[in-house]
């Protein structure tokens, strides 16, 4: 019994080793070309199961819930977009998020082009590609703003998949209500994105 | 002695069994998922399966060996209908490695922990009826 015990705890530590959280890792800005890299990290999770965070910081409340895993934190993304010449809607409020299936509301903030690429991947993938929604609607990403709720609410979210009023950023394609109501599920998509753990740049880019 | 020694093991190995069955279905329901670390639910429902075989004498006493197998089937049978034999590979492992709040711990690494677990945990159970202790 004491063997099988020790056992154990030894396996656990072993696979504990080297796997502590990093800290919050530096984002790239180009105020040019009004151009932010976020690194993140595929959470292979989502590959079959859905869900509606596109990227959350790891630390955050909701870290483990998102497709991609941020490694900065929201609200230093948040000042980032503000550097590079972003306007946030903070339009989007938290009755907003109690909105049925049609009719939610949508942000409103400057509109951003996302793409997401990795060590050896062909190209930029757009943030669309990289996911798998049951209705497909073309990416609509703004800047949602929402800083005194993400504040708040400490979720960490970065980019949420439909509209939001805690996410620094959201798809307004698809307006509140949208996952809430079950209208649409989104997933990773496993045949374009690399495997869990592996590390990716994600581009957020000032539409003209 | 032996015999409760038995019992801890058929208790913990047999709780995790039903945890992870309970954990499963909180994980189906996206909107539940969502809000809990279900990592947290996992372990939590794994103490409390563990002591409820352990202190229930008549209930931890069905899960010797023999038990415990069908119990191991049961459970996989059931794991498998709600979320899939494809699931089974990384939905089990998401939830643990949240639960200890370890990300980057790969998939791969989880499934071999669990797999030893369940294999090498079914020698510490015991062959034919446990016996209630004398006292």
């Amino acid at each position: 019994m004491k063997k099988f015990f020790v056992f154990a705890v030894v396996a656990l530590l072993l696979g504990l080793s080297g796997a502590a959280l990093a800290a919050d890792e530096p984002l790239v800005i180009n105020q040019e070309k009004h151009e932010i890299i976020m690194q993140a990290e595929v959470n292979g999770k989502y590959f079959d199961s859905p869900t509606r965070h596109g990227v959350v910081y790891l630390t955050g409340s909701n870290g483990e819930k998102s497709v991609l895993r941020g490694l900065t934190s929201e609200k230093t993304f948040h000042d980032a977009l503000l550097k590079i010449g972003a306007t946030p809607g903070n339009n989007v409020t938290l009755d907003d998020m109690k909105a049925g299936p049609t009719g939610g509301a949508t942000p409103a903030g400057s509109k951003l082009n996302v793409f997401v690429t990795w060590a050896g991947a062909e190209r930029e993938y757009p943030f669309t590609d990289i996911i798998k929604a049951s209705e497909e609607r073309p990416d609509d990403y703004h800047f949602g703003g929402n800083l005194p709720a993400a504040n708040k609410a400490n979720t960490g979210c970065v980019l949420c998949l439909d509209s939001c009023a805690v996410g620094i950023t959201s798809n307004a394609s698809y307006p509140t209500g949208t996952t809430q109501n079950n209208v649409v599920e989104f997933y990773g998509d496993s045949k374009v994105l690399p495997p869990d753990g592996t590390r990716v740049s994600v581009i957020f880019r000032l539409a003209e | 002695m032996m015999d409760r020694k038995f019992r801890v093991a058929g208790a913990v190995y047999n709780g995790s069994l039903w945890a992870m069955l309970a954990s499963l279905a909180v994980f189906r329901v996206t909107y539940i998922e969502m809000m809990l670390n279900t990592g947290f639910v996992f372990f939590g429902l794994w103490a409390a399966f563990a002591l409820i075989l352990f202190f229930w004498k008549r209930l931890g006493g069905l899960f010797g060996l023999k038990g415990t197998v069908i119990n191991l089937i049961v459970c996989a049978g059931l794991a498998v209908a709600l979320i899939g034999a494809a699931r089974l590979s990384s939905v089990p492992a998401a939830i643990i490695r949240e639960g200890l709040k370890q990300p980057r711990m790969p998939f791969a690494q989880l499934n071999c922990a669990v797999s030893a677990f369940l294999i090498v945990g079914l020698f510490f159970t015991k062959r034919g009826k446990i016996q209630q202790e004398v006292k």
